[in-house]
């Protein structure tokens, strides 16, 4: 990377820790964290049991939103103010813009993260906080899919005010409606989709995978069969993969648009 | 960097063709101005020097080689964009920095540059608490942070109040001195005509006219405006308009009061200033020439075209 994308992440870092809607989420995640451990802490069940998939639950819906949050307007914000050409006549690729946006706006979301994963393990009893620790990487990822996936919208869209309605609609989609979509599409089939479908659909969505693979690592091989539950619980090859997918996807089309707007600018 | 050349430059955007075969030369120590209503392809040619826009046919050459706009002539290069808006979280010291960072420049230049620019006493003020003269500013100091070769400036005088205005022009002053080429697109012809030594005018992705001021006036060919201020002597004023109107009888004398105007091609002032002053009129207290203004010539250029 060059000295312009270089001085950009910094940059990126610099004015997003100063975002005040990310600092208040950031401390709202830790607030919430910290009291689902000490609720956890106060039952006769086991702490790990207990604040691990509640944790899962509370990341699944706040990760995604400040992930969103700190990327739409990456690009569409630049352009808004005018200063995206200025970015642009410096030397520097469109993709190295794009990277270094995407890398200096993960920082203050891991900070987010960590800060609020930490908070929670903080708390817990010596002997079950390394389960939390268990939580700090795939939320990272699920952090850093919607981050990449909000430059994307950002890169699309021509005004801020859109690429903030399309993100809520996202946010709403992956978080609360993907799943019930999933199910609607089985009960009009009479079940007839195939098994092997269904699980890969739940899994392509990064909300849905973050939330099997983290119930599944604090609840065991055996959790979802306790239920009576027939889970599909992809391999760290296809996690990886997928995760890799979202991201880098999402990066490599926002290039994509950056170069398209640019005859549109 | 001597010399930038835009040979037959063509960009278009679906039908619309923004720029229609262009052809322009920005030498050293020469500051052009170009100047056209909204959608004439002002932006979309400073964008196509910047490397933001391909163009569709046509070539740039750089002191006679042509070669495409990559980085390392990026790096040559310093913008303002027209009505900039930076982050109001940060201040103008941070926001210097990162221009700063990015261009590889230490911080005795930004000092000097923000000293320059007028802003040290407000440097580590949030951008939110500056006006809008100090936010262009801003932009300015960070334009020519680099010490660029080559200086696009997109709406420059845009907020800029006197102290402003002086910064800017002592900017372009040292520019030329350096001998370094300077882009300029503006609607404030009035205010850079005398700070510029080109005009390019473009309209719908054509150039009207392209040459320096006295050429642009010679080929708008716009009388000149000239008034004569006269004693108080009735008779001898109406001896004074009857005497010129001898001389020039297709021309049209206005009087008002002691003031007399009249209206003529540059060429003929020569002639009127023998009769005028051929019997050493004491009646003529003051005589004064009013070439016609750039904003003129330039609508006048834009209409015949």
């Amino acid at each position: 990377m060059g000295k312009v994308a270089r001085a950009l992440i910094w940059h990126e870092f610099l004015e997003r820790s100063r975002d005040r809607w990310i600092l208040v989420l950031t401390l709202l995640f830790v607030l919430l964290s910290s009291g689902i451990t000490l609720y956890g802490k106060a039952g006769d069940m086991s702490q790990g049991e207990v604040v691990g998939p509640s944790l899962v639950t509370l990341s699944s819906l706040l990760i995604p939103l400040v992930g969103l949050l700190l990327g739409f307007d990456a690009v569409v914000g630049e352009r808004e103010r005018r200063t995206l050409n200025l970015l642009l006549s410096m030397p520097i690729h469109r993709w190295e813009l794009i990277v270094a946006k995407f890398l200096g706006r993960f920082i203050p979301l891991a900070f987010a993260i960590l800060a609020g994963i930490f908070s929670a393990s903080f708390m817990m009893e010596d002997g079950y906080e390394a389960g939390l620790n268990r939580l700090i990487v795939p939320s990272l990822l699920l952090g850093a899919s919607f981050l990449a996936l909000g430059i994307l919208v950002s890169s699309v869209v021509l005004r801020q005010a859109t690429a903030s309605s399309l993100l809520i609609t996202i946010w709403f989609l992956l978080v609360f409606f993907y799943d019930l979509g999933i199910l609607g599409a089985l009960v009009i089939t009479d079940g007839a989709l195939p098994d092997s479908l269904c699980a890969g659909l739940v899994v392509a969505n990064p909300v849905g995978l973050y939330r099997i693979v983290m119930i599944q690592r604090f609840g065991g091989d055996d959790f979802f069969s306790g239920f009576g539950m027939d889970a599909y619980i992809p391999g760290p090859g296809v996690e990886a993969f997928i995760w890799l997918g979202w991201i880098g996807g999402a990066l490599l089309l926002s290039v994509f648009f950056l170069h398209l707007k640019r005859e549109r600018t | 960097m001597d010399n930038i050349t835009f040979h037959q430059i063509t960009k278009c955007f679906g039908r619309l063709r923004a720029l229609d075969e262009v052809s322009l030369t920005l030498n050293s120590s020469c500051a052009m101005l170009l100047a056209g209503p909204n959608g004439a392809g002002k932006s979309t040619l400073i964008n196509i020097l910047l490397g933001l826009y391909l163009p569709d046919g046509g070539e740039i050459h750089v002191d006679g080689l042509c070669i495409p706009i990559d980085n390392k002539l990026k790096a040559r290069m310093g913008y303002l964009p027209e009505s900039v808006a930076f982050s109001e979280n940060l201040s103008g010291w941070a926001m210097m920095s990162f221009f700063a960072h990015a261009r590889g420049i230490g911080r005795n230049r930004m000092h000097e540059v923000m000293e320059r620019i007028g802003l040290s006493h407000a440097s580590r003020r949030a951008i939110s608490s500056y006006s809008k003269g100090m936010r262009q500013r801003l932009a300015l100091g960070i334009s020519v942070l680099h010490e660029p070769e080559v200086l696009i400036l997109d709406e420059p005088t845009s907020g800029l109040d006197q102290e402003g205005l002086g910064v800017l022009w002592s900017l372009l002053d040292e520019w030329r001195e350096k001998g370094r080429l300077i882009l300029i697109s503006s609607h404030d012809l009035g205010i850079l005509e005398k700070r510029v030594d080109k005009f390019c005018i473009l309209r719908a992705g054509s150039v009207v006219a392209c040459d320096e001021p006295p050429a642009l006036r010679r080929q708008a060919s716009l009388p000149v405006k000239v008034r004569f201020t006269l004693k108080e002597d009735s008779s001898g004023q109406a001896d004074f308009i009857e005497g010129l109107r001898g001389h020039f009888p297709s021309l049209q004398i206005i009087q008002d009061g002691c003031s007399i105007r009249i209206e003529m091609q540059s060429e003929r002032i020569v002639d009127l200033m023998a009769s005028a002053f051929s019997n050493e009129h004491p009646l003529i207290e003051s005589m004064r020439v009013t070439e016609p203004e750039m904003e003129n010539i330039y609508e006048h250029l834009l209409m015949s075209a």
